[in-house]
């Protein structure tokens, strides 16, 4: 009997081995590395080499990026963070527009009034699709009158280069004011791309602001090597773009598929 | 008849002179004001820790097209509504953060979140025009509770009397967002204020959001509650005394957005 017992017990001892040994491959948790934020200093220094670069105040973005970022946040959530951020930064935009003084009346008398130099129509948004028209929704409801330009660019899987698909301007654009929009700013390709179309369309360099959610310093270097003169403006910088795959880390994953609801739920590759 | 067409003639140029004199006398009647400039609002913002004035920039745009008569209702609460919207986001970027590790799917970052559910926000707005700020709050934090609290000024002292209010029960724990459009002498808000008080609401958990407010009420809010915060779209040189009105102002916020004054019988009426 004592001889069954020690053969049960060192089987057990071995089921239980196996499982622990087991587990720990299965555990992903150690292949997930854990990303650190860029600190003030490095985001000051990025400032300083970027003048024509803005960076959103961290206490408006940081609880609503966190949420985004998140794997769990629902498409609900994932929407309704979006569109919080992405007025923001339409509202930052417009901040940035050349103004005209006047004098007007209030009910008490006159005061100066510095407005927008531009109407409505004369601003119009390019929307880098498919992930940029997630910017229409708050976008018109900032800009009524805005008219609303389209490029199509996809990322060629196998190559990672960007390729042009489709284009829809005004036909006036070149004497428009540009706020072009995509969520992610990652090699810059698109974003370099879609810029040049812009350029052969006529469309000054000084007369676009491009916003973007979430960037990293390498497509912020490319873009404003190319284009030195258009001005950027970001939610947050992620530190790292991982070279293999090209995606921003830690990043939001693939923010169309999250804002358009089109995510495969086995996929957890990620495009950025 | 030349007699005739002379006496006309006089009486029509009379008429003209008369119309031109007049008109020109109700316009040389307005002042011109001029806004604070950068080196005055430095020092306001020194004198008080708790206020934050939103960047120029941002506002100067939107608010001169509701300052304006002309403007149209529509266009009124448009401009509004951004504003407001402007003035809620800034007022839940000082509310406290907690940290936390998430995963997204590359792997983990530092969450940075705020600390408190919806539910434990309370936006607390002075009726009727406090009103206005609900809608964009409640598309900015659905889940938040909403207190209300109605003074009107009376007519003949100028003083705020207390009419109604209606607040959450557990109102104490919350973090309150304050909301009316105008500070001006700062009777009504203060009047508020103590009656979030009386609930047992600390100073600290209070932030009162305004869009267009004076020195003259700052003043009064900070010495009596010297904890709370307060966040102002723009702060306008004059109260005029006698009527205590902003100036240049808006003119009276809860008509022109609710639409209950036409805009030809608009004179300045004040909060």
């Amino acid at each position: 009997m004592f001889k069954n017992l020690t053969k049960l017990a060192c089987c057990l001892g071995l089921a239980k081995g196996v499982f622990v040994v087991c587990s720990q491959n299965v555990h992903s948790h150690d292949r997930l590395q854990h990303y650190n934020f860029l600190s003030e200093d490095e985001l000051h220094n990025l400032l300083k080499k970027h003048q024509n670069l803005s960076i959103l105040n961290r206490n408006q973005t940081e609880h609503i990026l966190s949420l985004m970022r998140e794997s769990n946040s629902d498409i609900v959530t994932f929407r309704k963070n979006a569109d919080r951020l992405i007025r923001i930064l339409m509202e930052q935009a417009l901040a940035q527009l050349q103004r005209k003084n006047s004098i007007k009346q209030s009910p008490l008398g006159f005061y100066d009034a510095n407005e927008v130099k531009f109407s409505d129509e004369e601003i119009c948004i390019v929307s880098i699709l498919r992930s940029g028209n997630a910017f229409l929704n708050e976008g018109l409801r900032v800009i009524q009158g805005a008219s609303i330009g389209q490029i199509l660019i996809q990322r060629n899987e196998e190559t990672s280069m960007p390729k042009y698909f489709f284009e829809k301007l005004p036909e006036n654009i070149q004497e428009q004011q540009i706020i072009m929009v995509d969520p992610m700013l990652g090699t810059g390709g698109s974003a370099s791309m879609a810029l040049k179309i812009l350029q052969n369309y006529g469309v000054k360099e000084e007369n676009i602001i491009f916003l973007t959610l979430v960037s990293c310093e390498q497509g912020l270097n490319k873009v404003f090597k190319e284009y030195p003169n258009i001005k950027i403006i970001t939610a947050q910088v992620d530190p790292i773009l991982i070279k293999e795959i090209n995606y921003l880390a830690p990043g939001i994953g693939d923010f169309g598929d999250r804002y358009f609801g089109t995510v495969k739920k086995h996929t957890r590759v990620v495009q950025v | 008849m030349f007699k005739n067409l002379l006496r006309t003639g006089v009486t029509l140029s009379l008429f003209n002179t008369t119309y031109v004199l007049c008109k020109s006398n109700r316009d040389e009647k307005l002042p011109h004001y001029h806004f604070l400039n950068e080196q005055d609002l430095n020092k306001v913002l020194k004198k008080h820790q708790n206020l934050s004035i939103i960047d120029r920039s941002y506002t100067e745009h939107i608010l001169s097209i509701i300052r304006d008569v002309e403007t149209d209702t529509v266009e009124f609460r448009k401009n509004s509504d951004r504003l407001i919207r402007i003035l809620i986001e800034q007022a839940i970027s000082q509310i406290e953060k907690k940290k936390h590790i998430k995963q997204s799917p590359l792997g983990y970052y530092d969450a940075h979140e705020v600390k408190f559910e919806d539910e434990e926000i309370c936006f607390v707005s002075i009726l009727r025009s406090g009103n206005a700020f609900l809608f964009e709050g409640l598309k900015a934090v659905s889940g938040a509770s909403i207190g209300q609290i109605l003074i009107q000024r009376n007519e003949d002292t100028a003083l705020p009397s207390y009419l109604f209010q209606k607040l959450p029960a557990n109102i104490k724990d919350q973090q309150v967002i304050l909301m009316d459009p105008m500070l001006a002498t700062g009777n009504s808000a203060t009047l508020a204020l103590r009656i979030l008080k009386n609930q047992g609401v600390k100073q600290e958990n209070i932030t009162f959001l305004t869009l267009v407010s004076c020195e003259q009420g700052i003043e009064k809010l900070f010495r009596e509650f010297p904890k709370m915060k307060i966040i102002t779209a723009q702060v306008d040189p004059i109260l005029l005394k006698d009527f205590n009105y902003l100036a240049p102002g808006i003119g009276n916020f809860g008509d022109r957005y609710f639409g209950t004054v036409k805009r030809s019988q608009q004179s300045a009426q004040q909060q």
